[in-house]
């Protein structure tokens, strides 16, 4: 089906879709990366200062990225450890949102690559929110991008290597790629990845080990491994489509590994309780711009409790087998949600970002809910299991104030559907 | 050593232009033809850096070097192509609002419904001409689906447009027939634009009638001239590019023992295709400024062949270029040309080739060309077959 406008169904799965729309979806969800850390990043600026804020980042990318590049790498067959399996790691990055982050690569060979950015979303929403600040672009593509990297090349091999052939600040007259980057070999370099706390306490979480259920040969045509040579204009299109759905709800996870990372390096630095607090309202001010997003790209209209449902369905929070859930409408007014034992709410797992929103008093989704429509709420009836009730006449949930955090960044409106310089 | 002459026109090019081309890029990479009135450019920096540059290159006059299709009004028979900024840059504002990479790739399930559709009937007869089954055909139907062409009405569209490009021997201007399908076409958009403006449906015509930057909308005139353009532009390259990947595999057995392995993918057959043999080898522009370069001095107003076809094999910018290889980095070919200007269409022609060649692939990977049934199409900057035979053995 092109969208999701029509009858709501309880068993509804990503496969469903059609190809196109599906593709366009993963779009979506690979952004949910960026959305993330534009609801983060302002919380901890704002708490405590900027270079505090540009710690956690690299620990939530240098923490999760190794891990989910080498999950991405065993499922699509990326043989080797050598330049193009580094490439291909960076093609299906959540961090390289397709369009957002306009990414060109260029294998020369196993020992030597380069990939540039004729446009970076990331480095212009920065630009614009510091006003061409130095210090804020430097902190961007010097600060966060040297060590996470490298972190991520070196997770393929110990001894590669990302420099920057140029890269940010810009001289005002600077025309071509924003930046450009070398991937290479070096013999002689040494060692390992520096250890990471966020990056051990990722490696051992579940979620690291989990694994989709391997898509079925479902005679779609297009790539369902990624073996082959490095395809220079990759795009999600041209994943057959049951593998492209299974990458989907990878994109998904991925943000769960580094909305791990990012909240073990807060746990560590400010302990637990600011962790939750900060893990909710992060939630409460991206909850209200990327809904709108995904509802848009499937087509779910108006706030009844189809469209709530729905919402909770498709929601990139909840990849499906790793989160299992259940849905119901019982009423124009009155609905259920529940999650039943899964991996995401393991026992020994409850660090796991989802378990940090889970409280019974507030329930960490009811973002999601009062997104689609600010009168409806989440009412606990159970482990796990809420009641979604629409009241007419309840005063209408007032949206988080990071919101606008969130919305004044351009992720929020990205048109990823526009054509931009080649 | 023979005097190097470069006819663009010449049959003899269109069989292999590629010794011609090594030949100007060593000999004369500013090469002048006064008596077909061009300038040609044929190494990778110099296409390159014409191509992007709306300084001293104009394309106002349109960029084919044919005299009757030169000339100042050239926007009516190609819209944006035949514009400099900023007027370029408002009307392709105008049309991308409407031609958007979601519009494109949303064709996707149709484009593949008809390429199996034509596979099919292939399959019962063990042999095609693969030009007039399939590649001839389904760039035009795309093109009308995604315009809104009504069905009935394609077969006759794709007559005026074949007559459009069509070149005989010998005629080195665009022939009376071209001018009246141009006519023809012309007039076809004009009512079709009109119908869409009483009744919009959900097709691209429709949406550009209500595409909106800055307050400015496309007048029927400006719709006419992009739906020109498409049919120009989006047909017979794309009928070139699924031809020529067919013929370039089944020439390197090498390449087509890694695409049966598995160890190229189709985008890249695709990819390597556009760089190896590019449907569209030159594009022109006309020098707004006297221009130097090499040592030569070309003055104002003169017309300029931007040599795509040699750039994409300057081994200046490609290691072993006069190699087909499936696996090699093609960042820097020139198929769809660079800057502004740079092709509207590449994703819809990327789309094509790989839906086209997934489902021939699928059916056929054992095709055989027929070589004796081979037709090169004769064109000044179109390279390809009029007629490619194949047998069809099943999997």
């Amino acid at each position: 089906m092109d969208d999701y406008g029509g009858a709501f169904d309880p068993q509804f799965r990503l496969e469903q879709l059609s190809h196109p729309t599906l593709a366009r979806l993963g779009r979506e969800y690979m952004l949910f990366g960026h959305f993330h850390d534009r609801g983060l990043m302002p919380l901890l600026a704002r708490r405590f200062d900027r270079a505090e804020m540009t710690r956690v980042a690299c620990d939530e990318w240098m923490g999760a990225s190794p891990i989910y590049n080498r999950r991405v790498r065993e499922m699509l067959g990326v043989p080797g450890d050598g330049v193009s399996a580094i490439l291909k790691s960076l093609q299906l990055d959540v961090g390289f949102a397709h369009r957002y982050m306009d990414v060109r690569y260029q294998l020369v060979d196993e020992s030597l690559g380069y990939f540039w950015l004729p446009f970076c979303g990331a480095y212009q929403d920065v630009h614009t929110i510091s006003r061409g600040a130095e210090a804020a672009i430097v902190q961007l593509c010097h600060h966060m991008e040297d060590p996470t990297f490298d972190a991520t090349a070196m997770a393929v091999n110990p001894r590669a290597r990302v420099r920057a052939e140029h890269r940010p600040p810009l001289a005002p007259d600077h025309t071509g790629p924003k930046c450009h980057w070398r991937v290479f070999l070096d013999p002689d370099a040494e060692g390992e990845l520096a250890p990471l706390a966020a990056r051990d306490e990722v490696a051992a979480s579940r979620a690291a080990r989990f694994a989709f259920s391997d898509p079925p040969d479902d005679g779609s045509p297009g790539l369902r491994n990624y073996s082959g040579a490095l395809v220079p204009h990759f795009e999600l299109e041209q994943l057959s489509h049951a593998v492209l759905a299974r990458q989907c709800r990878e994109f998904m996870l991925d943000v769960h590994l580094l909305m791990r990372a990012a909240f073990a390096s807060i746990r560590a630095r400010w302990g637990a309780e600011l962790a939750r607090e900060l893990a909710r309202e992060q939630w409460a001010a991206v909850a209200p711009v990327y809904g709108q997003r995904v509802r848009t790209v499937l087509g779910i209209p108006g706030d009844d409790m189809a469209a709530i449902v729905k919402a909770l369905q498709v929601d990139p929070g909840l990849p499906h087998e790793y989160v299992r859930c259940g849905f119901a409408i019982d009423s124009p007014s009155s609905g259920r949600f529940w999650i039943e034992d899964c991996e995401a709410f393991a026992d020994e797992e409850a660090d796991a970002w989802l378990a940090l929103l889970d409280d019974a008093d507030r329930p960490g989704f009811e973002p999601v809910v009062t997104a689609v429509n600010p009168r409806a709420r989440c009412i606990a009836t159970g482990k796990r299991a809420w009641r979604i009730e629409i009241d007419a006449d309840a005063e209408p949930r007032a949206e988080a104030p990071m919101a606008n955090a969130v919305r004044v960044s351009n992720v929020a409106a990205f048109d990823l559907d526009a054509e931009r310089d080649a | 050593m023979t005097a190097l002459e470069y006819d663009p026109f010449s049959y003899e090019v269109h069989e292999d232009p590629y010794p011609i081309y090594a030949r100007l890029r060593e000999e004369a990479p500013v090469y002048h033809n006064p008596e077909r009135g061009f300038w040609a450019f044929s190494r990778h920096a110099d296409v390159l850096s014409a191509i992007r540059d709306t300084e001293r290159y104009t394309n106002t006059y349109g960029v084919s070097i044919e005299p009757t299709a030169s000339h100042p009004a050239a926007h009516l028979a190609m819209s944006f192509l035949g514009m400099d900024p900023p007027r370029h840059t408002k009307m392709r504002a105008l049309v991308s609002r409407g031609f958007t990479r979601n519009r494109v790739a949303e064709l996707e399930p149709r484009i593949r419904e008809m390429a199996i559709a034509r596979l099919d009937r292939m399959r019962e007869q063990r042999r095609c001409e693969f030009v007039a089954e399939l590649a001839g055909v389904l760039p035009m139907d795309v093109i009308s689906e995604l315009l809104g062409v009504p069905a009935p009405d394609r077969a006759e569209l794709r007559i005026h447009a074949d007559l459009l490009v069509h070149r005989e021997q010998g005629v080195y201007d665009v022939p009376p027939a071209a001018a009246e399908a141009f006519g023809k076409i012309w007039r076809y958009f004009g009512a079709l634009i009109a119908a869409r403006r009483r009744a919009p449906r959900a097709d691209l015509i429709s949406a550009l009638l209500e595409a909106e930057v800055d307050g400015e909308r496309l007048a029927d005139t400006d719709l006419q001239s992009f739906c020109n353009l498409m049919v120009v532009a989006g047909n017979e390259t794309t009928t070139k590019l699924l031809a020529n990947a067919l013929y370039w595999l089944w020439r390197h057995p090498d390449q087509r023992k890694l695409r049966e392995e598995d160890a190229v993918s189709i985008p890249c057959w695709v990819e390597e295709t556009l760089r190896y043999d590019n449907s569209s080898q030159a594009i022109g522009r006309v020098t707004k400024v006297p221009v130097a370069l090499h040592g030569c001095e070309i003055p104002a107003q003169q017309r300029v062949l931007l040599l795509i076809g040699s750039a994409n094999r300057d081994e200046r910018a490609f290691p072993r270029p006069d190699a087909y290889d499936l696996r090699r980095d093609t960042n820097a070919s020139l198929s769809f040309g660079q800057g502004a200007h740079f092709c509207l269409g590449a994703a819809l022609a990327r789309l094509e080739g790989r839906v086209v060649l997934e489902e021939f692939w699928r059916r056929f990977p054992r095709y055989e060309v027929d070589p004796s049934g081979i037709v090169r199409v004769h064109s000044v900057s179109v390279r390809g077959f009029a007629a490619l035979p194949l047998e069809l053995r099943d999997v």
